[in-house]
């Protein structure tokens, strides 16, 4: 099927159907192939996946200057540079902005950018939606911090635990955004989800069987699965929570019988497996890196697979150790002693492959492959602070704690940050045609590291110690000056190695040295193609043999392939995803204000849907549409 | 699409389908109207609706005639909110009021303490104690390889500094080798005496034994 | 149409989707999409039947829920939207055989019946509130109006997204359509067996035991 229209050999650039509608609802459909009109109708997912990166990494900065904020307020005891209320919205900005508009835009980013490539895919299998995606993520992003400006930012921590965000105790508009901003998020995710979980399913170059496929998408799989499964539960506890602060709902209302604890639960039915989303894509990643660095195959990959599928269906069997201090019964609580023990296994099982991958290696220490063994090293600390609270009873002790603050900030930034800022550098040749610094880089890393396990270390102490979580103060005499003061410090050396990494980045994209399609001599299908990847990924599609399969063709001798003299049916850009995104921005902003002018704010609701029910409309009439592409003519790279 | 052509019509399954999802519809009803018992109800119901399910992912969203594949994307959903509505049911609305599998509450307590010495001596005769120990208003208590226990009560109270009567015949029984009088030997009396006792025959004969 | 028209015509519509058709497993990218859709809107809608089992029971005041659930009205929709179910399944085994008529008098009853359902629920809302059921009032009406509005927001879609199906096929060729037409057949369906579950776990079930 996927050969018909080899059939077509008349050259140059035509549109293979005429009858089909040129004129969308708003005339033509957008034909910039530069500038930023080409990069607001892209639908190519390199395109897409670059603009994901870019908003992470702006995000990532965001955070991060509110995390420095937290760590400066906190320095000294009795400080006052950010006291009550503004800290609680420091600290709920810094962990919603870090996980929902940080490391998730971030790993979409990687899914964007390597799975097509490493499935031997032109696109994935809905363009436009990919596009709806991202438009949705940026409204939601910006919608939430639009809060710093409107009466202040959600400040009931990123668990949003009622009734401390009910209306009883939380009346302004502060968690409205947050309530509103997530559902956008939400639905962004999903959407991404039902894209790439298809895209993998359906998209792969013939042979590419399920056991061929590298482990990245292999997790890419198993993590959007998870987010398809997790995120509806969290949205109905949003908008159960939207119809108690908007409409006078009783479900978390304990005066009318409401039970907060049951937020708690559907929090973390979708929490848990949300680790699981911002971690697994980062052992796929360290996947990829170790087998090219220590030029080996990667030892037990059927074990990694396996393991990682097994970690993500536990994910769902795990969510109330959350919640060992909130008096579940001892049966609950032995249960989810017992999951949560369980889940430890298929994590250590990968680290010894990890191990074994190296063992006997040809090791090449590059940025990279420094990245990817500080994801394991850093991944172990914090999965063992982590499996210590299966113990419900040490748990009862760390509950809310910097201990449980050092833990995930362990597995967050030493597990998840390590692996992407190793992809980054992994994929950096491939995305831009630079390889990034070796020498900058290593110093960004060494920075990191040592500012990283400053920050973070210290911390398992004061928790033992005591400190809680989520405190704006305390006082001299606990015996916590020393230790907050040597995280601050610490803080800022590792602000310095992110810096140093993005200034590595900025110069290596014009000064880099020019990489060549194959860098790092890979071993998967993205590195068989031109750096950066012209438009349409493939010449012609590969065929897949082996799992690695782009390193056995260079083994015999087979790996370039020139182009079969047949045209590239490329899908068309679109202006509607963008106006979808802009519609739910909107219908948002117009429902977080509605309880407050009804005759202002339920016409721009409505406006919102409108403009998205528009933009659908013209989504569905215009088509995929689609042009010929005749690849000795175009220029090739998508940027 | 093509292979859409190939298929025989379903129309016809379509329709009975309708018919048969008409007539459970009805019969659910009429469950309601009928006097059977609650369980009979819930069960009745419950299967007709999973039936009713069933029927319409099978036929009406064509899995039976499709990909396997998209049968296990549905069920793989399926069954894991499934399972987390249940657990989360459960979790919710059947929370234990104890909060501890270690602590025993005041009634349990309570009857630890308390036995009936008037039913020690059946119990002294059963677990066999008759044969070593000589108890003079038990009938047929005449051992001789153990100490005589009459007026044991005086003697509980000061054997062992600290220890009430209570207290050192419950070591005694269950930890027999612990005060072994003199010039008996020790290590012939059974340690496992206790485990061979429900709590209320062991309370009965601690209390009978006190009374000595 | 003549035999080599067809042939044309099927080479047209091979070279404007041979994007969409390149599949792995041989099951359109649509279908693996609104499967894993439905998969993940079993959680959305088990998260929702479930709050309501949890605060079943627990609402402080009245009015309670089986003094204003009416099991003929409702039975009467739930009818409703079972035959919506059978009528969308004839359109799309007639959009399969390109009966175009048939496919447009089919879908366009399974819109009405649809807004006949909505019809039901819309009378059922008002009855609620003017015998006191607000969202605000107690935990069943919170429960009751987010689950069953969830529900009916869904309805709601299908029947806008089956309507447009009616109008475009006037105006538009619908020989490559029958795939869509087929995914929002799935969607239709998948909001029919919500039903049935909310029917029983809801409606039923509050009355067993109670007599009537």
């Amino acid at each position: 099927m996927s050969t018909s229209t080899e059939e077509i050999s008349t050259g140059g650039h035509v549109h293979s159907h005429p009858e089909a509608p040129e004129q969308g609802m708003l005339g033509p459909r957008p034909s910039a192939k530069r500038g930023i009109w080409s990069w607001l109708t892209t639908i190519d997912h390199k395109r897409i996946g670059i603009m994901y990166g870019l908003a992470a990494l702006f995000f990532l900065v965001l955070g991060g200057l509110e995390a420095l904020l937290i760590r400066l307020q906190l320095a000294v005891p009795n400080n006052a540079l950010l006291v009550g209320d503004m800290f609680n919205q420091m600290f709920t900005m810094h962990g919603t902005t870090m996980i929902f508009l940080a490391v998730m835009p971030l790993i979409a980013a990687f899914f964007n950018f390597v799975v097509p490539l490493q499935i031997g895919a032109r696109d994935v299998a809905f363009p436009r939606l990919n596009a709806f995606s991202l438009w949705v993520f940026i409204a939601g992003a910006v919608l939430i911090n639009v809060s710093w400006f409107a009466g202040g930012a959600p400040n009931g921590a990123w668990v949003g635990y009622p009734p401390i965000t009910g209306p009883q105790y939380n009346p302004g508009h502060n968690s409205d955004f947050w309530v509103m901003g997530l559902m956008l998020l939400g639905v962004s995710s999903v959407a991404a989800s039902l894209n790439f979980f298809t895209t993998i399913v359906n998209m792969r170059a013939p042979g590419l069987s399920l056991m061929r496929m590298p482990v990245f998408v292999w997790m890419t799989i198993v993590t959007n699965i998870l987010i398809l499964l997790a995120f509806p539960p969290i949205t109905i506890a949003l908008a159960q929570l939207m119809m108690d602060r908007m409409f006078g709902a009783n479900f978390f209302n304990v005066s009318k019988g409401g039970m907060p604890i049951m937020w708690q639960h559907w929090f973390w039915v979708f929490g848990h497996p949300e680790v699981y989303i911002l971690i697994l894509p980062g052992m796929g990643i360290v996947s990829e890196i170790l087998p090219t660095f220590s030029r080996k195959p990667l030892f037990g990959y059927p074990l990694i697979v396996f393991s990682g599928a097994f970690i993500g269906f536990m994910g769902f069997a795990v969510w109330s150790h959350h919640m060992f201090t909130t008096g579940m019964g001892v049966i609950a609580v032995l249960a989810f002693s017992v999951t949560t023990s369980i889940i430890a296994v298929p994590t250590g099982v990968k680290i010894f492959n990890w191990i074994g991958t190296m063992w006997g290696g040809n090791l090449r220490m590059t940025t990279p492959m420094l990245y990817a063994l500080s994801f394991i090293s850093m991944f172990t600390v914090g999965g063992f602070s982590g499996i210590m609270h299966s113990a419900a009873a040490a748990d009862m002790q760390q509950h809310d704690t910097y201990f449980i603050v050092a833990h995930f900030h362990y597995v967050l930034i030493g597990g998840a940050i390590s692996a992407l800022f190793g992809g980054i550098a992994y994929w950096f040749p491939k995305i831009t045609g630079r390889l990034m610094d070796e020498k900058l880089g290593k110093w960004a890393f060494w920075i990191f590291f040592v500012g990283f396990n400053m920050t973070f270390f210290p911390m398992h102490i004061l928790g033992l110690n005591g400190m809680p979580r989520r405190i704006y103060t305390y006082h001299a005499d606990m015996g916590w000056n020393f230790w907050n003061h040597f995280c601050t410090a610490g803080a800022f050396v590792l602000a310095v190695g992110f810096l140093l990494f993005f200034i590595n980045m900025f110069n290596s994209l014009k000064h880099g040295e020019i990489a060549g399609d194959d860098p790092w001599d890979g071993r998967t299908l993205e590195w068989s193609i031109s750096s950066p990847p012209p438009e349409y990924n493939f010449a012609v599609i590969p065929q897949v043999t082996h799992l690695d399969d782009f390193w056995h063709k260079k083994q015999s001798g087979k790996a370039s392939a020139s182009w079969d003299g047949k045209l590239i049916h490329m899908p068309l850009p679109s202006y509607y995803p963008l106006i979808c995104g802009v519609g739910m921005f909107v219908f948002g902003m117009g429902m977080i204000f509605l309880k407050d002018n009804m005759m202002v704010f339920l016409p721009i609701a409505v406006g919102g849907i409108l403009l998205l029910t528009f933009a659908i409309f013209g989504w569905a009439l215009e088509g995929p549409g689609g042009e010929m592409i005749d690849p000795t003519k175009e220029s090739g790279a998508y940027n | 699409m093509s292979a859409h052509e190939e298929h025989p019509s379903h129309v016809p399954v379509y329709i009975k389908l309708a018919a048969a999802l008409g007539i459970v519809t009805a019969v659910e009803v009429a469950i309601l109207m009928m006097p059977l018992p609650n369980a009979a109800m819930y069960v009745g119901m419950y299967s007709l609706a999973a039936v009713k399910f069933g029927f319409v992912v099978a036929i009406f969203m064509h899995l039976k005639y499709d990909n396997k594949l998209l049968t296990g994307i549905f069920f793989s959903g399926f069954t894991i909110a499934l399972a987390t509505m249940v657990a989360m049911v459960s979790l919710i609305n059947y929370q234990p009021t104890k909060t501890s599998i270690n602590v025993k509450d005041t009634k349990e307590l309570a009857a630890l303490s308390t036995g009936n010495a008037e039913n020690g001596p059946a119990v002294f005769k059963a677990k066999g104690c008759s044969a070593c120990h000589v108890v003079s208003s038990v009938e047929g208590a005449v051992g001789q390889v153990g100490p005589k226990l009459d007026g044991l009560s005086e003697r509980a109270k000061t054997r062992v500094a600290g220890k009430d009567a209570m207290a050192y015949i419950r070591e005694s029984i269950e930890n027999p080798g612990a005060y072994v009088v003199e010039k008996y030997p020790a290590g012939l009396m059974p340690a496992n005496l206790r485990q061979t006792m429900s709590d209320q025959e062991y309370n009965d004969l601690v209390a009978f034994l006190a009374k000595l | 149409m003549s035999h080599a028209a067809a042939a044309v015509d099927h080479q047209h519509h091979h070279e404007e989707h041979h994007h969409e058709e390149y599949s792995y497993t041989g099951v359109t990218n649509k279908k693996v999409m609104m499967w894993a859709f439905l998969a993940s809107d079993c959680m959305f809608f088990g998260t929702l039947i479930s709050t309501y089992i949890i605060y079943h029971g627990k609402s402080l005041t009245g009015p309670y829920p089986v003094e204003v659930l009416s099991i003929p009205v409702t039975t009467a929709s739930s009818f409703v939207l079972l035959m919506s179910s059978l009528l969308m399944a004839l359109s799309v085994a007639a959009v399969n055989r390109q009966d175009i008529f048939q496919f447009r008098l089919w879908i366009f009853l399974t819109s009405v019946f649809g807004a006949i359902f909505l019809g039901f629920q819309s009378y059922e809302f008002t009855e609620f509130v003017l015998k006191g059921v607000t969202v605000q009032q107690n935990l069943f009406g919170s429960t009751f109006y987010t689950m069953t509005g969830t529900h009916g927001l869904h309805v709601a879609i299908g029947v806008f997204w089956l309507f447009s199906w009616f109008v475009y096929s006037f105006f538009g060729n619908m020989k490559d359509k029958a795939v869509d037409i087929e995914v929002a057949g799935l969607y239709w369906h998948f909001v029919d067996i919500v039903w049935i579950v909310i029917f029983t776990v809801i409606y039923l079930v509050e009355f067993v035991g109670v007599k009537a």
